[in-house]
């Protein structure tokens, strides 16, 4: 039997059939650059050094053909609906006047093939500088506008500083707020988990900015030179930290409340839908990326693995997006099940989890990406809290059944010592060797 | 006591219950409303599927 490559496909590649096959997202490198020097960013401290040799900011001939390869494959797939994300580094260093530009562009030139289309542009910002003007006339535009910041106070983005160290939160503090007095052009916030906070004031303080959306985001790392693998008992530090907001925002009734997407997603996929991100489950990962030269790659988080991770060796002036289709990296994250580990298709769990964030199950020791999640035991664990509360609501007398005799019902922190369940939920001390 | 290492065994761990989806309108929970009108109004408008990049905010 051929062994799988290193991204865990299987020879040939493949991905699933009819319209689902194309791209449907298109993150596109406004510049390259950043104004910010957050202190665990993954793309300027982290192996991947590629940002140095990228143009600062998209030449207007890059502009044209992008529009091109998209208008061409959206047409060729015959898609009713697309996202644009412009991206970076910091977009907003092109202007905003730029950003409206570019979407134009590429609305036009789905508008001439694929008129049925509907594009969705987003900006992706970390808000400093997103001025009233520059809000006008991205909101003139039709451009959303989703903001990265890591809480709703200084002390929370202590980490989000600029080239000087200073912080970044007066200025984003303001984006936040005029975001607020538009609600129209307020895709949401993304915010990066950082265990030193508390995770209750995390999402209050997000929540007080009032925006329709946000999301937690483990941050970007992998198994490096450890051993790779579904190691139980393991410390959960990041479910322990998302569970206490999880139950914050599960019993949030108040008017306003946010569309938490990792836990949103991870009660759809129980439900039995698709997930629609890329973090949990195993929907086909409909994600390309150009950059500002109009190289085509794979998702920056693969810039924390390893030099030229994400790279594809194709470029939009050459090739089509459905040559990126067919590159094996882009392939295996399109391929559900087959691309994950062993180890993996034995877990409880593996139909939810889908092996979380491509990205994260990177190991060094093997140059490859078909292992677990370094975040293994801990969406294991989120998940099954969440598995948790759903059948408590929808089954209530399990619930009080299992209130009433905790002895011969147990949850699984419940269990006895020695018991399988106690090891799943046991915070070992040892992780990993 | 250190537990034995489960290793590549999985057949001792708790499976995860199937939950049938509830029909339109039954479940009082909000936040699990909500979650459920998300979902039926992708899979109605043919938008279900794909993965979309978390590094990027939803476009609504």
């Amino acid at each position: 039997m051929s062994r799988p490559g290193r991204y865990g496909e299987e020879p040939g590649g493949g991905h699933g059939g009819g319209a689902r096959d194309g791209f449907r997202q298109f993150v596109l490198k406004v510049h390259s650059r950043c104004n910010l020097a957050c202190t665990y960013c993954y793309i300027y401290t982290g192996p991947d050094g590629s940002w140095r040799d990228r143009p600062r900011r998209v030449p207007d001939a890059t502009v044209r053909q992008v529009a091109h390869r998209i208008a061409e494959h959206t047409a060729r797939h015959g898609l009713a609906r697309i996202r644009i994300d412009l991206h970076g580094g910091e977009p907003l260093l092109s202007g905003a006047g730029f950003l409206v530009a570019y979407a134009d562009t590429v609305r036009a030139a789905v508008r001439r093939a694929a008129p049925a289309a509907r594009v969705d542009v987003t900006v992706q910002t970390n808000g400093t500088l997103l001025t009233e003007a520059a809000l006008d006339r991205l909101a003139a535009a039709r451009i959303r506008v989703g903001l990265s910041l890591d809480g709703g106070t200084a002390a929370l983005n202590a980490r989000r500083v600029d080239h000087t160290g200073r912080s970044s939160w007066p200025a984003v503090r303001r984006a936040a707020g005029l975001l607020a007095s538009r609600p129209d052009s307020y895709a949401g916030l993304l915010s990066t988990i950082d265990l030193a906070t508390d995770p209750r004031e995390v999402y209050r303080s997000l929540r007080r900015l009032g925006p329709p959306a946000l999301d937690f985001l483990l941050p970007h790392a992998h198994w490096a030179d450890r051993a790779p693998g579904r190691h139980r008992p393991s410390p959960t530090p990041y479910a322990d930290w998302l569970i206490p907001a999880f139950e914050l925002w599960w019993a949030d009734r108040e008017e306003g409340r946010p569309r938490l997407r990792l836990f949103s997603e991870i009660l759809a996929v129980l439900l039995g839908a698709d997930s629609a991100t890329e973090a949990v489950g195993l929907s086909p990962l409909a994600v390309v990326v150009v950059d500002t030269d109009g190289a085509i790659e794979q998702v920056d988080a693969l810039k924390s693995a390893y030099e030229g991770a994400p790279a594809t060796g194709l470029d939009v002036f050459r090739h089509s997006f459905d040559e990126a289709l067919r590159h094996p990296g882009v392939a295996a994250r399109r391929q559900g099940l087959r691309a994950l580990a062993e180890v993996c298709l034995s877990c409880p769990v593996v139909r939810v989890c889908g092996g979380g964030n491509y990205a994260h199950r990177y190991a060094a020791r093997t140059g490859g990406f078909r292992h677990p999640s370094v975040y293994c035991a801990d969406l294991e664990r989120l998940i099954r809290h969440l598995a948790d509360r759903l059948a408590g609501e929808l089954d209530p007398a399990r619930d009080a059944r299992a209130r009433e005799a905790p002895a011969r019902d147990a949850r699984p922190h419940d269990a006895p010592e020695g018991t399988a369940e106690a090891f799943l939920s046991n915070r070992g001390t040892d992780c990993c060797n | 006591m250190t537990p034995p290492h489960l290793g590549a065994d999985a057949s001792a761990e708790k499976p995860l219950p199937a939950f049938p989806r509830p029909g339109p309108g039954t479940v009082s929970h909000p936040v699990l409303a909500a979650v459920l009108a998300e979902v039926e109004e992708r899979e109605a408008s043919g938008e279900a599927g794909p993965a979309y990049y978390s590094d990027a905010a939803d476009p609504r």
